[in-house]
């Protein structure tokens, strides 16, 4: 994927992104963490023509509380941007994300979307979604979706089935959740951490 | 006739207490729930209610008093609505306060009947307080409390009418009960208190309000409505609101349900300046479920402030909510909800679908929900979308030989169509006229 | 000690509802078995039981033994450890999980030293075999698949698992003629191998390319009828009901 960024967020920080120039992003934060970390990204859309796609793959384990703020601000016409946010939750992992999408008045062809899915792995963890929409124009489009759930029991069945433990099963239904659509990201992550570790989620 | 001073003060609801010669218990509750409305503050949130004055409203009127005198003396408005929707005569004449009096009473008398013999209770609040006080003060306070928020405080420090219902165990009450059937028809009634029981096992559909619209002096309506659902009982509340454009319609409505209760909120929001109200279900008992239906149209000058809350307290529970919202002409609708559900609770699942329509440049809408979820055994789903009407249908319509305003309502009616459908198909087909005439009729 | 796998007085229930009403039986190892029977007459169930796959609400009783050891009370991953395998009829898709990384995880908790590499290979030789499109080992499995590819990869999994007991829930539903004699050869190829076969079939589709032990019927739960190869034909011709009371 050409115009990919891809960044790994260790610390809590503001981020605000202007997007300048025009055609199709991609933006992947990763973000892995067993303390607490509170993010503010907020990106401003300029210029006209431009397709952004936005990633937020969390994953919180531990004692995490992992705070994410975010804000898709379109103040011109003729943008998509999409933000994704999926997160894995486990041990008393917890996450409050908070996103806004905005679309200014007396715009036009904006799409605006967002999407935040959860997965938690044990019964100690918690969620607050708060995914705002803030819409002043009328020829464009906005949506959001959440989700929160488990692991599917079928799924869990399955992979039992084929020997394979829990523990492990658990793990790898993760992985394939946070990079199933980003073959970028998957095999980024098992390069930097060497063949051995079979899933970065571990 | 009695009206109180202007203005609320201790004073002012100790004499409305006096002037029901209500029994000392409930005298005591108004006087305490006024002094938590003087300590609450105003929302932090929400839309902007800087315009009103509490001092500069009537907190009692008897019911004659709403009378205009003239129903042609009623804003054009009004009256051009009521021929367009076919509002008989009749109706006219009542719904516009002329008369405070149903005048089909034969038709009341038999509905009182068929009730009586199943043992079901109907009656204004103000009848119930004194016919059957141990039941009202068992229950009353005990899902919304004066303390939840400014306008519970006030509600229950100045209270007025509104419909006490008591459904005993194993009835069905198969026809739905409509308001306007109570006797004292204190149709304008600013502070209506509803309070329904429906005990272990029963069945009854409420159906408040009416599409249309409401001429009222009174700017301020602070309801509150509380409902509880007991074992196995099943209860729908349909409430299709259209007050006039000069008013505030400000409601607290909750319901608790209890073990394998069924709890179903029907919200039609059409008129009114600023409606702030989320109907909200506790679910406190196992396989308890709770669905919220919520259809909303902003148009010049209003704030829809809307949606819906369910509190997940209980193992295996499930909740739906579905709220569609309509804006033009620098309408404004929100919708604010919410789903938290408790830590430890198994298989609890809840869906939620918002859309909005946003039918010109200078409409707004926002939508704030907000999901706070605990552990790995639930689920929880929530889509909300904002858009314009499609274009595309529309084409595909007027290429069928439609022409484009009857296609646009076609196309809107279809968005409501899932809220719609829950109503009684009187209201279903008044609702979807009104609707029409609202688009087209400015 | 003879090999074997006995299920004895076993029974699934939903609430007070048998699906599977007290069966017994025991598979020789290598040998082949048909099991056949109409829609609801337990036979996924029977060997989803014996698989340890069964959804939470069903109740199970009575015993099944593998090569002497007691497993009605283990857990699905061990059972497959021990060399159980199951094909399922109706596979789940898992978004970001490829069969790749399925059979790599299984290789590990067997903790058979085969080198990463020489295993893909394997899984891409195996697959090419199968007629199976390379693009789709590295995709989330059964994710939007069509239903001849998912009972592919599902014996597929077989092939590289080489398990004792292979239970092929309907395996036949669904495919093309090609892909029938594919199959149908890939099984024969099992049986070669050693594995004992359980296939679960409506009809003489697949069976054609197979040498057969012993034919199942089951109905409302239960085994009623038994015989070897000619069972299936007369199924066929006469349809499940005049069977059934002959």
């Amino acid at each position: 994927m050409e115009n990919t960024v891809i960044t790994t967020l260790t610390s809590s920080q503001v981020l605000h992104i202007s997007v300048n120039t025009p055609g199709e992003k991609t933006f992947i934060y990763w973000v892995q963490t067993v303390s607490d970390i509170t993010l503010d990204v907020s990106f401003d859309f300029k210029y006209p023509d431009t397709h952004a796609n936005i990633y937020f793959l969390i994953h919180a384990k531990k004692n995490a509380r992992v705070t994410l703020s975010t804000r898709q601000n379109h103040v011109t016409s003729k943008i998509t941007s999409s933000v994704f946010v999926r997160s894995v939750l486990d041990d008393y992992g917890m996450l409050f994300f908070h996103g806004v999408v905005f679309i200014d008045k007396g715009l036009h062809d904006v799409v605006g979307n967002q999407r935040s899915d959860v997965l938690t792995l044990s019964s100690q963890t918690s969620v607050m979604v708060k995914p705002y929409l803030e819409i002043c124009s009328h020829d464009v489009k906005s949506s959001h979706a959440t989700t929160v759930g488990t692991i599917p029991n079928e799924i869990l069945l399955y992979m039992k089935s084929r020997g394979i433990f829990e523990r492990v099963a658990k793990n790898m239904y993760a992985k394939g959740f946070l990079t199933h659509d980003l073959p970028v990201i998957a095999d980024k992550l098992l390069s930097t951490k060497g063949e051995k570790k079979e899933c970065m989620v571990e | 006739m009695y009206k109180t001073k202007k203005g609320i003060n201790a004073q002012v609801v100790a004499e409305i207490s006096a002037y029901k010669q209500e029994p000392q218990w409930m005298r005591k509750f108004r006087l305490s729930s006024f002094k938590l409305f003087l300590k609450k503050r105003m929302p932090s949130w929400g839309p902007s209610l800087e315009d009103l004055d509490f001092n500069d409203i009537f907190y009692y009127l008897k019911p004659t008093k709403h009378v205009v005198g003239d129903w042609k003396k009623l804003p054009k408005s009004i009256l051009d609505t009521y021929e367009k929707i076919g509002v008989p005569e009749m109706e006219k004449k009542f719904l516009s306060g002329v008369s405070a009096q149903y005048e089909s009473d034969v038709v009341y008398k038999s509905v009182q009947k068929t009730l009586t013999e199943k043992g079901v209770i109907f009656v204004d609040m103000d009848t119930a307080v004194q016919k059957y006080p141990d039941l009202v003060k068992k229950y009353i306070s005990s899902v919304v409390s004066p303390a939840d928020n400014k306008f519970a405080a006030l509600n229950s420090a100045v209270w007025s009418g509104g419909s006490f219902i008591y459904v005993p165990k194993n009835v069905h009450v198969d026809l739905p009960l409509q308001a306007y059937f109570r006797i004292n028809a204190e149709r304008l009634g600013q502070f209506e208190r509803t309070l329904i029981v429906a005990d272990e096992g029963s069945f009854l559909h409420y159906i408040e309000g009416c599409t249309a619209p409401i001429y009222s002096t009174r700017s301020l309506h602070s309801a509150v409505v509380e409902i509880i659902v007991k074992k196995g009982a099943r209860l729908r509340y349909s409430t299709v609101q259209n007050w006039s454009t000069n008013v505030y319609n400000l409601v607290t409505k909750r319901a608790r349900v209890e073990e394998s209760g069924v709890m179903e909120w029907v919200d039609g929001n059409l008129g009114s300046a600023v409606t702030m109200k989320y109907p909200s279900m506790y679910l406190v008992g196992a396989h308890g479920r709770g669905e919220i239906y919520s259809v909303a149209y902003a148009g010049k000058g209003q704030v829809q402030d809307v949606g819906g809350k369910v509190y997940h307290l209980a193992p295996d529970t499930s909740s739906r909510i579905i709220s569609k919202s309509i804006c033009e002409h620098g309408g404004r609708a929100s919708y604010r909800g919410i789903v938290r559900m408790k830590k430890g609770m198994k298989n609890v699942s809840s869906h939620v679908v918002c859309d909005a329509l946003l039918l010109d440049e200078k409409s707004r809408s926002d939508t704030y929900p907000t999901m706070d979820i605990s552990g790995n055994e639930c689920r929880m789903e929530h889509e909300a979308s904002v858009s314009r009407v499609n274009e595309e249908q529309l084409l595909y319509l007027m290429s069928r030989g439609i022409p484009r305003e009857e296609a646009i309502t076609l196309v809107i009616n279809g968005f409501i169509e899932p809220i719609v459908k829950e109503l009684p198909l009187e209201y279903a087909v008044e609702l979807n006229r009104l609707i029409g005439y609202q688009i087209h009729g400015h | 000690m003879k090999k074997t796998l006995v299920v004895k007085n076993l029974s699934v229930t939903l609430k007070d509802k048998h699906i599977v009403d007290d069966v017994s039986f025991s598979f020789v190892r290598g040998k082949t078995y048909v099991i056949m029977g109409p829609n609801g007459s337990g036979k996924s169930t029977f060997v989803k039981s014996i698989a340890g796959v069964l959804d939470e609400d069903l109740s199970v009783r009575g015993s099944i033994v593998l090569n002497g050891k007691h497993i009605e009370k283990i857990d699905a991953s061990e059972r497959a450890r021990s060399g159980i395998f199951l094909s399922f009829q109706s596979p789940v898709a898992i978004p970001g999980v490829s069969v790749i990384d399925i059979v790599r995880a299984s290789y590990d908790e067997k903790k058979k030293r085969i080198k990463k590499e020489d295993l893909t290979e394997e899984i891409i030789r195996q697959a090419n075999v199968l007629g199976i499109q390379k693009e789709l080992l590295y995709r989330g499995i059964h994710d939007g698949f069509s239903g001849g590819e998912r009972k592919k990869i599902e014996i597929l999994e077989a092939f590289i698992l080489k398990p004792t007991y292979a239970f092929l829930d309907e395996v036949d539903t669904g495919l093309d003629v090609d892909a029938l004699r594919i199959i149908g050869k890939s099984i024969k190829e099992l049986q070669r191998m050693g594995t004992t076969v359980v296939c679960i079939t409506h009809s003489n589709r697949i069976i054609k390319y197979l040498l057969v032990d012993h034919v199942l019927l089951f109905s409302h739960g239960k085994i009623v009828k038994q015989g070897d190869k000619r069972l299936v034909g007369q199924i066929e011709k006469n349809g499940y009901d005049k069977i059934e009371n002959v």
